[in-house]
């Protein structure tokens, strides 16, 4: 209980950090939604002369009308997804090869507590600090759409798969973080790998729109999570969610049992 | 009762050596000394023997329990202080101590005050902030805060200013006193002298000896030391000699054989001075790591 609380309260200025962040690039994107959908035509004029495939690596494909509040918000949020994939990898990578790099891990496992009950006290911590920032974002965001919809309908309904579906989201890119880490002999600066992985997913997810490709739809969680999908159709892509749920639970419990037997290594 | 018992223990790190064969025991309330070259091995066995790394043979014991099975209920009474300095970012002394406190039963905040002022620190400072030195002492508080039955330190005194390991010294007696048993590791001879009873000597992950601190120095060998008047001079050349030096009208050596042979061998030479004393801790420890 004690390595939760200490956890919990060292999370707790970058949960706030983090909400402020994400909830201030939607608010930046917002505050342009009533210029946009009122020149929605010359946007689309506009749009029209960039080639094709520039316009579908940017997700730009037209399934939902730009000028909507459900194709705007459609065509921003896999930036929102960006944010929250780093915030995610960065606890990843941070959760238990931190403690190696500030030589914490020695301070912690001399203490009598077994590695089974520090993995799932900071793993609580990790998961509350994600539903926290998701939930700020949430209630920020229906709060947002009220300010800047700009009298453009929208059904709050709507957005409820896609605020939800972050959850799956952020534990998928979490996940495999821990478990990457676990891997790597000396994680020496988080941030870059957090950066590394976020904006990776969504490169891949860009060469999906590009080429097709089967592959880059089974491998990038932006692909699983695609916000157009969601909110045209009111329902997840059911084989990715499930892919994804099977790569969490498996990464996880890989990373679980990988931290039991692990060295910790002097420097 | 042995505290901690160490049997054949080995850990490789793929094909790389960690330590190979190392087995010994300390008992109880004694202060065992753990000596030897950096990377013989000595931190290596104390991370095992506190289950950090996992032994690839053999077998250790801490209380007469498994390292590894019971690692966390034997750590109850461990207090270990590692060689490099820790520390949370952003976090003050008194945080980092308290925290430790926390995973022990009972109030403790009276004795890290006591601890901090014996180790002149300030509990109020950032931890980052404080200098290599000062770091060192928050984790000296954070190992022994606990009274662990059994305290482990590794390489304890560097970065302490002299001054400052006398008290630590002080510390690690009186705790011995009050029944704690330790383990010191460390590269420093003069130190083990000063603090231990028993030491273990380790080089190239191999325990080349455990002695009795007395018996060690007292292990036969003396320090020869012979000067002739100019033109006098004569080789001595007796059995149990070693790593004899013979200049122009001086010769030093080590020895260990039949001490009157020695004095009848220099019987009626025409010296200008001999000596005969005890070699130092260091003169030992470069002997068995010949």
């Amino acid at each position: 209980m004690n390595i939760f609380k200490f956890e919990l309260k060292r999370y707790s200025a970058s949960i706030i950090s983090w909400s402020l962040g994400i909830v201030g690039i939607m608010a930046l994107f917002l505050v342009f939604f009533p210029t946009f959908s009122e020149n929605s035509s010359l946007m689309d004029q506009i749009l029209s002369n960039y080639p094709e495939e520039l316009l579908k690596a940017f997700g730009m494909t037209n399934e939902i009308p730009l000028s909507t509040v459900n194709g705007y918000v459609a065509l921003l949020f896999p930036y929102v997804q960006i944010c929250f994939a780093i915030q995610s990898a960065l606890y990843g990578f941070g959760m238990l090869s931190l403690e190696e790099r500030n030589l914490t891990a020695d301070f912690l496992l001399s203490k009598p507590v077994s590695r089974d009950k520090i993995f799932i006290n900071k793993l609580i911590s990790v998961l509350i600090s994600i539903l926290l920032t998701i939930l700020i974002f949430a209630v920020s965001f229906y709060g947002m759409l009220i300010v800047f919809s700009d009298g453009n309908e929208y059904q709050f309904s709507d957005f409820k798969l896609l605020l939800s579906s972050l959850i799956f989201f952020q534990l998928f890119v979490f996940t495999i973080s821990v478990l990457i880490s676990q891997f790597i002999h000396k994680v020496k600066s988080t941030i870059s790998l957090a950066m590394g992985i976020g904006l990776g997913f969504y490169i891949l997810s860009a060469f999906e729109a590009l080429f097709g490709s089967k592959i880059f739809q089974f491998i990038t969680p932006f692909y699983y999570f695609n916000p157009t999908y969601m909110i045209k159709n009111q329902e997840y892509h059911t084989l990715y969610l499930w892919i994804s749920i099977a790569v969490t639970m498996v990464s996880l419990i890989s990373a679980y049992f990988i931290y039991q037997n692990k060295d910790i290594q002097a420097v | 009762m042995n505290i901690i018992e160490i049997n054949e223990l080995q850990k490789y790190y793929g094909k790389s050596r960690g330590i190979e064969n190392v087995s010994f025991s300390v008992e109880e309330g004694e202060i065992f000394g753990f000596i030897g070259p950096n990377g013989a091995g000595k931190s290596t066995t104390i991370r095992l023997l506190l289950g950090l790394i996992h032994p690839t043979g053999g077998s250790a014991t801490i209380f007469g329990k498994d390292c590894i099975k019971y690692g966390p209920e034997i750590r109850k009474d461990v207090g270990y202080l590692p060689s490099d300095v820790f520390y949370y970012d952003n976090m003050r002394a008194k945080d980092l101590l308290e925290y430790s406190a926390s995973f022990y039963k009972g109030d403790f905040s009276e004795r890290i005050q006591k601890l901090a002022d014996t180790m002149e620190l300030d509990l109020n400072r950032k931890i980052e902030d404080l200098s290599f030195g000062n770091k060192k002492k928050v984790g000296i508080v954070q190992g022994l805060l606990h009274q662990p039955k059994l305290i482990i330190l590794d390489e304890p005194t560097s970065g302490l200013d002299p001054l400052m390991q006398q008290k630590f010294f002080d510390l690690i007696r009186e705790e011995n006193k009050n029944g704690a048993t330790v383990l010191f590791s460390s590269h420093i001879l003069s130190e083990v002298q000063e603090i231990c009873s028993r030491v273990a000597i380790i080089k190239n992950g191999l325990i080349v000896n455990v002695e009795n601190i007395k018996a060690l120095r007292q292990n036969n060998y003396k320090k020869v030391s012979v000067k002739w008047f100019e033109g006098e001079a004569k080789e001595l050349k007796l059995d149990g000699m070693m790593n004899s030096i013979l200049k122009k009208n001086s010769q030093k050596f080590f020895f260990n054989g039949d001490i009157n042979m020695l004095i009848a061998s220099v019987e009626g030479a025409k010296l200008r001075d001999i000596t005969i004393e005890e070699p130092t801790l260091e003169e030992i420890f470069l002997h068995y790591y010949e």
